[in-house]
């Protein structure tokens, strides 16, 4: 595993900045700091950055503390979040912080940090600084829980964006580019390593890297974290899965060291849960195990070992509830996409890179706020499976014998059987057992691969059958939305389509309208105002039945199935693909 | 006056805690009270109401093992 250390002066925590970095130095681990705007106006710390880089220490800037007196006086702004400024006031703040960098230490920044570096910001930071090739880019899954976590006053809108290092697409630097040519020119890491359950169930700012944050989440008790420790070792473990690469990082600011309104204990807990996060990084090195490297160190290695079009996968597994939930992850350059074994293998989060949505934040964009790569499927936020009204977006296999259907999320399953080939990944869920009301059991075993072109396509075998002679009716359901943050967005336009035996398609206008074929090839969803189109199509042959039902104001969703009715040892086998309308 | 000014110890409502909001509290006297919801009580009071917080996560004193 690769970990990289980053540390930021700031200047009323100085003396913590010290200790940080003292730690690392005692246990010979390499950091990399990141100069503050505040930092830079103290001729104490600008004292010891110049030994620093003397001593052959990386010097980066980072972009999102910036508020001090002399900020507010030289530019006539006060907002700390550099990302939320319109064009012309990025440039004019990077201009002014580069250029008082260069002024006291004679060369440009090694490295670029900030909470959000949007695309505009690192367009305009590559124009002032070319030979950058590495920044601190987004906070994975930042974004509705944190904003309600933080009195509703936090906004950092970062959803969507992959979990560990990519090469940020020109026009979206959340989205991994597609190729060289849409690429932006630099490597792109994210701001700490989130728990890959609990940062998708809850706040990504509770369960980090980032061991005052899992304090803030109360995820230690006395002066004992295991956790931090736990998350270490599930990183470690995804090497296993990619090829021997995992990569961690960690960027605490010192202010998580000291006094802090969000930890309830004093500052010396907070102190030893941190050291030993670092005496464990040793330990791990001493085993041969983990490598610390530089910024600039990783960009190279990076550049070297992993292509733009190399997918990467993470097998996340409860860490502190105990429930043993497990959720597969996987991210290329046309998508990622979640699936939680807990619901029967079910898809929970659904992203189409390949759509290309553009984006970036500030006053002057249409988004404002909203740095999110936009969903298809966002469980958690848009309800998912049903317990209060309707379900929301999901995907599912509904199994229906006589009159009774029974839906595979209600299935807790506990694990997954991961694996990769030429073409891809091939994730194994374990087998789900149902049984209907009369007696008749079923066992369904569910395989997903994952390909490159933004296809997912999904095998559901019968397996058996408690009555020989019995058949069942599998449906693959997927039920689609699109958005942003938990709220539905207006989903006027959106155009169903059903291909088969006959071809029929309705604009979406809240009315419930239901179209389908037999004989079903394809069903579909063209969603406009993200430019994007998801099909479920039927592989092996027509499905018997395709259908696409509208939703209404109380459910604002589209619905598309394809089903087949079987016996055992026979298969239904779809394939959901995303693509770009425009 | 920044709202940590008023509670050097940092506490924050416990009630508001449980569903993952960070709400600091405000301190009259011996009592702490919570501005977003009907909670209060002492600093004893509030650090015994954190114990269900943590009480959730099963796996907190423990070692896991990946991969």
């Amino acid at each position: 595993m690769i970990v990289n250390i980053l540390h930021r002066p700031v200047p009323e925590h100085y003396e913590f900045f010290r200790m940080q970095q003292e730690w690392a130095e005692n246990l010979g681990l390499k950091t990399t700091v990141m100069a503050t705007y505040p930092s830079l106006q103290k001729p104490e710390i600008i004292e010891y950055l110049k030994d620093w880089i003397g001593r052959g220490g990386e010097l980066g800037i980072y972009f999102t503390e910036l508020r001090c007196p002399e900020f507010m006086e030289k530019t006539g702004l006060e907002m700390d979040a550099v990302w939320l400024y319109a064009t012309d006031e990025k440039r004019r703040i990077f201009e002014l912080v580069v250029g008082e960098f260069r002024e006291h230490f004679g060369r440009d920044p090694d490295a670029l940090a900030g909470y959000h570096l949007d695309a505009v910001s690192l367009g305009i930071l590559k124009e002032l600084c070319p030979a950058v090739d590495i920044a601190v880019v987004g906070c994975f899954e930042e974004g509705v829980r944190v904003f309600h976590g933080c009195n509703h006053s936090w906004y950092l809108f970062n959803e969507g964006m992959p979990w560990n290092p990519w090469y940020p697409a020109k026009d979206n630097a959340l989205r991994p580019a597609a190729n060289e040519e849409d690429a932006l020119g630099i490597v792109a890491v994210p701001h700490l390593s989130r728990d890959m359950v609990l940062a998708y169930e809850g706040r990504d700012d509770f369960w980090a890297s980032h061991p005052g944050d899992v304090m803030r989440g109360m995820g230690y008790e006395g002066e004992e974290c295991p956790y931090n420790l736990n998350l270490v070792d599930q990183y470690l473990a995804q090497e296993k899965y990619n090829g021997g690469f995992s990569y961690y990082n960690v960027f605490v600011g010192p202010g998580w060291i000291t006094h802090n309104m969000n930890i309830d204990d004093p500052p010396e807990v907070a102190q030893k849960l941190h050291r030993e996060q670092y005496e464990y990084f040793a330990e791990l090195r001493s085993q041969g195990r983990l490598t610390d490297m530089t910024l600039t160190e990783f960009a190279k290695w990076f550049r070297e070992h992993r292509p733009i079009e190399m997918p990467e996968v993470f097998l996340a597994s409860d860490i502190l509830y105990g429930s043993k939930k497990k959720y597969f992850w996987y991210k290329d350059t046309d998508m990622r996409v979640l699936v939680d074994m807990a619901q029967g293998g079910s898809i929970g989060d659904l992203r189409a890179y390949n759509a290309r949505v553009a984006a970036f934040t500030g006053s002057d964009s249409p988004n404002l706020d909203i740095g999110i790569y936009p969903y298809l499927i966002q469980s958690q936020h848009r309800t998912g499976v049903a317990n209060h009204a309707f379900d929301g977006a999901r995907t599912t296999l509904e199994v229906t014998h006589g009159e009774e259907t029974l839906d595979l999320c209600a299935c807790r399953l506990l694990d997954a059987d991961l694996a990769q080939n030429e073409d891809g990944y091939h994730l194994q869920v374990p087998p789900a057992r149902l049984r209907f009301s009369d007696g008749l059991e079923v066992t369904i075993e569910t395989g997903y691969d994952f390909l490159p072109g933004g296809r997912v396509e999904v095998t559901r075998k019968l397996a058996e059958v408690s009555r020989k002679d019995a058949r069942v009716t599998l449906r693959e359901y997927v039920k689609g939305s699109y958005g942003w943050t938990e709220y539905p967005e207006d989903m006027h336009g959106i155009v169903l389509r059903v291909s088969g035996e006959s071809e029929e398609s309705l604009t979406y206008d809240y009315r419930t309208r239901i179209i389908r074929t037999e004989a079903a090839t394809e069903v579909a969803a063209v969603v406009p105002q993200i430019e994007t189109e998801l099909r479920l199509s039927s592989l092996d042959g027509p499905a018997d039945l395709g259908e696409a039902r509208e939703g209404h104001l109380f459910s604002p969703f589209y619905t598309l199935t394809m089903e087949k009715t079987l016996g055992a040892g026979e298969s239904l086998k779809t394939c959901l693909s995303m693509h770009r309308t425009s | 006056m920044p709202i940590y000014a008023q509670n050097v110890l940092g506490l924050r409502c416990p009630v508001c805690l449980a569903r993952e909001i960070d709400v600091v509290l405000y301190v009259d006297g011996e009592e702490y009270y919570c501005i977003k919801c009907g909670y209060t009580g002492t600093e004893a009071e509030t650090r015994e109401a954190y114990k269900p917080i943590r009480g959730k996560f099963k796996l907190l004193r423990t070692r896991v093992k990946s991969g």
